[in-house]
């Protein structure tokens, strides 16, 4: 059953107020990003705007059905891998034998390489969705863990393809902030759509009732399964996107570390909300910047702190379970941002009626 | 003369039903209380409520003049009530020896004395031949059996039973309605939930009739019994 | 003949490893409904701890691993799986996500991801010879060790008031309870008994390829995983048997699969691990009224 929410009737358009803030908030990191002097600085925001992309992926599956996913990083992988091997340069490819000689003697654009990264990962989600999306709880999250190990097995496996378990050296730097906002942008646009079409409604449903979810099984299946493809789209266009930044592509880069990043952004951030996805991403983003900076090494008051590489990770590992000891659900709780904006609103309002 | 056990205006919510509403009631020592009612009428949920197994939204549930409201289950069962749910929930994969002596190493069990332990078996001796064998295997009467002698090794003061007859033949109920009014003769205190509404009344001091979650009708068994109106209680006209 | 009495030792040995961490994860599965991704923790500090603890005879380098590998497992569930108990099994299975994650970040923090070599007393290197037929030293003491761990653990569970608990919250959480058994005990020694044999495993497991890194103990804890769900995750025997059928059959696989396919052995057993969930969720052994509820 759904809660009941505002008392007050909205204006329809009040909920445009959630993917129009987020494209703004993501849009404050694309700026920041661009004005920035330091190369650092401007890596920082590249790499939280493609997060972005990959969380709301994640969470258009996860949200709405309420079953986390532990294999979306092979839609990353794929999504990776595709969009490197096409803009590889002829001459960085010519070894990888396994490739048709089309792809291997051609170099193809960044959108090419962002699209079929999307749509090879949707592929492989309606692949693996038709079996997985039968399961539920706790034998649906084995199952995507394993699929995570499948895929990672077969890509670092196929060196003729991949070059792994090496790695692919040379893919072109082509992400850039505006690049990364704009993709961004799109996938807040499509995540939003989808939770609020029927589909997604439904879906939403199925997830708060289980006895409802029960009782229509085929439905629930085929609802589960766009949703899922429908991530692995907006998941695998990140991991293309996330290719083209690093320009060194192993198998190991696209396994179990992001996997733990994705799942910890969206788990503070609150795994039920768009909104939460996104706040999800700039927290983690920011705390790990922050920490970062101590990695190397600093002077309080005179007194020099060692370097202590990998901090960033402790501290990101403890913010994720805090989080899950103290705040299950999140820093939004489940709410978006209209809902979040409209609580305050209407609490200012009740304070000036009792003073007025 | 004070109740041994006292429970005040207890409610329990599940999600968004309110199974149990300020439901207040009393039984004092050596009483055979029952609770009456259709099916989700709420009386598993008192029962549990007062053993501690759902949590309560509101209310107090006081033993022996000790307020046990926020008491968790193992310490409840530690003062003496003890619970012994719908379906009688033994362990399924473990002897009936094995069953049996969970109860005698709690900190309750283990201060019961030998004899009192044996008298307990001589209370169900068709238990005796069946001690190695897997409690899953037995029939039902026998796993009820079980479950009451179980929850009769800790020594109880109270018995909080859950629809014991629950699927038996009516001679197994007999010997259950036996043991229970041994267990009450021995100086137990017994708060029973049953279908079997005039067997029980029979053999009850008092009785509670609950509808949708509240009580609609208490008093002496025998004036519960004659009540005509009985059954408009039960099926919730009022 | 030769070949395959030692093909079979090895299998043995392997799968006798895998069958000690399948039903350590077994346990806590059975008590607390958990699937503990931080268990391969356990097994990499046990490499930390022989790393420490160089140049101190075996037997105390052994004691130190398995104790201290229990007292880690007992402080993760005071600290992290306790105070969230009732939660549903993903969200503890991402809280175990998370464990790992900061053990393993701290360890790359402070001791650095570099591979570290351990120090393997000599009853450990080399083979011996029995019957004619050669065998590694080490899997004949992995086998001995694994019967000698499993052995005391069915003790424990059989024979002991503990292990009568332990069983019995396994059955029904709620009526233990109701009958008045304090849960606090019980979990403590389900994580310590299942710390105590990961400590085990560690021992064996690492003295294969003597090197230690933060990460070493995730390769166990899939295969773990592959096993507990092959052989059932409701049933201890069924995880012990899973682990022992996984290390049969992840050599059986290497040995038989020809040259173009054997690297995907691995994904293989993963793909199983899928196929098994759909057909037959509850694992091979599936015990009366088991039907697992995952």
């Amino acid at each position: 059953m759904l809660e009941a929410r505002s008392v007050h009737r909205r204006p329809v358009w009040a909920a445009l107020t959630t993917p129009v803030g987020l494209i703004a908030v993501l849009g404050v990191v694309f700026v920041v990003s661009t004005l920035a002097g330091s190369v650092a600085v401007r890596n920082a925001g590249v790499s939280l705007l493609i997060y972005s992309v990959i969380v709301i992926g994640l969470y258009t599956f996860a949200g709405p059905s309420g079953i986390m996913s532990f294999g979306h990083a092979s839609f990353m992988a794929v999504g990776a891998y595709t969009a490197a091997l096409l803009t590889l340069a002829a001459t960085s490819k010519s070894r990888l034998t396994g490739l048709p000689d089309f792809l291997r003697e051609n170099q193809f654009t960044l959108e090419t390489a962002v699209l079929a990264g999307a749509v090879v990962a949707a592929l492989l989600a309606l692949i693996a969705g038709t079996v997985l999306m039968r399961l539920s709880g706790l034998a649906s999250g084995i199952a995507t863990l394993a699929l995570l190990v499948v895929v990672h097995v077969v890509i670092a496996q196929s060196g003729a393809i991949t070059a792994g378990p090496g790695s692919l050296v040379g893919v072109p730097v082509w992400t850039t902030p505006g690049v990364a906002w704009a993709c961004a942008a799109v996938a807040v646009v499509v995540a939003f759509v989808f939770q609020q079409s029927s589909a997604g409604l439904k879906l939403k449903a199925s997830r708060e009732d289980q006895l409802v979810a029960r009782a229509s099984g085929v439905r629930i299946y085929r609802l589960r399964l766009l949703a899922f493809v429908l991530s692995a789209l907006i998941v695998g266009a990140g991991g293309a996107l996330f290719a083209l930044k690093i320009s060194v592509l192993s198998p190991g880069a696209v396994y179990l570390d992001v996997t733990f990043m994705m799942i910890a952004m969206l788990v503070v951030g609150g795994m039920r909300s768009l909104t939460g996805a996104v706040v999800g991403v700039v927290v983690v983003s920011v705390v790990g910047e922050l920490v970062r900076q101590f990695e190397s090494g600093i002077e309080i008051a005179g007194i020099a702190v060692p370097a202590i590489p990998g901090l960033s990770q402790v501290a990101i590992a403890l913010l994720l379970l805090i989080s899950l000891v103290l705040r299950p659900k999140g820093l939004t709780g489940g709410r978006e941002l209209h809902e979040i904006v409209g609580r305050v609103m209407g609490a200012r309002k009740k304070r000036s009626v009792s003073d007025g | 003369m004070t109740a041994l056990l006292e429970v005040t205006d207890v409610s329990v919510q599940y999600r968004h039903v309110n199974a149990v509403r300020d439901v207040s009631l009393h039984v004092a020592e050596g009483e055979i209380v029952t609770v009456l009612g259709l099916n989700g009428a709420g009386k598993s949920s008192l029962l549990g409520a007062i053993a501690g197994r759902v949590p309560k939204r509101s209310g107090t549930v006081v033993f022996d003049g000790e307020n046990l409201t926020r008491r968790s289950m193992a310490r409840i069962a530690g003062k003496g009530i003890s619970l012994v749910p719908e379906g009688r929930h033994v362990f399924p994969r473990m002897t009936v020896r094995e069953n049996l002596r969970l109860a005698e190493t709690t900190p309750r069990g283990r201060a019961v004395a030998a004899d009192v332990r044996a008298s307990v078996l001589d209370m169900y001796p068709a238990l005796h031949g069946l001690m190695g064998r897997p409690a899953g295997l037995l029939s039902g009467g026998e796993q009820q059996q079980l479950a009451i002698a179980r929850a009769l090794m800790t020594a109880p003061r109270v018995l909080l039973l859950d629809e014991p007859s629950l699927g038996l033949a009516p001679s197994i109920t007999d010997r259950l309605f036996e043991t229970i009014t041994r267990f009450r003769d021995d100086g137990g205190t017994v708060l029973i939930i049953e279908q079997n509404v005039r067997r029980t009344l029979a053999i009850a001091d008092r009785a509670y009739v609950m509808s949708r979650g509240q009580v609609v009708l208490s008093g002496d068994a025998a004036d519960v019994a004659a009540r005509e109106d009985l059954s408009s209680s039960y099926f919730g006209d009022t | 003949m030769q070949d395959f009495l030692q093909f079979a030792v090895n299998a043995l040995a392997m799968g006798g490893t895998y069958a000690l961490v399948t039903l350590g994860l077994a346990l806590l599965f059975s008590v607390m409904r958990l699937i503990n991704f931080a268990y391969g923790v356990l097994i990499t500090a046990g490499g930390y701890i022989m790393l420490l603890t160089t140049g101190m005879p075996w037997i105390l380098q052994a004691a130190l691993i398995i104790v201290g590998a229990a007292l880690l497992s007992v402080l993760m569930e005071r600290v992290a799986f306790g105070p969230i108990r009732g939660a549903d099994g993903n969200t503890l299975l991402i809280t175990s996500f998370a464990i790992s994650y900061l053990v393993q970040s701290v360890l790359f923090t402070t001791v650095g991801s570099r591979p570290r070599a351990l120090v393997m007393p000599d009853f450990l290197t080399g083979s011996l010879s029995l019957g004619g037929v050669s065998i590694d030293r080490a899997d004949a003491a992995t086998i001995v060790a694994v019967a000698l761990a499993l052995a005391a653990t069915s003790a424990i569970l059989k024979w002991t008031t503990v292990g009568l608990r332990v069983r019995a919250v396994a059955e029904d959480f709620t009526m233990t309870q109701l009958i008045g058994v304090k849960p606090g005990p019980v979990l403590a020694l389900s994580f310590a008994l299942s710390g105590a044999l990961a400590g085990v495993a560690s021992l064996f497991y690492l003295a294969k390829g003597a090197l230690v890194t933060p990460t070493i103990g995730n390769e166990l804890i899939l295969i773990a995983f592959v096993a507990i769900v092959i052989g059932g995750m409701g049933s201890l025997l069924g995880a012990t048997l899973g682990g022992l059928l996984l290390g049969f059959l992840s050599s059986g696989l290497q040995a038989v699969l020809p040259l173009g396919v054997v690297q995907y052995r691995d994904a293989i057993l993963f793909g199983l691990v899928i196929v098994m969930l759909l057909v037959r969720p509850q694992g091979l052994v599936a015990l009366k009224g088991n039907k697992e509820r995952v």
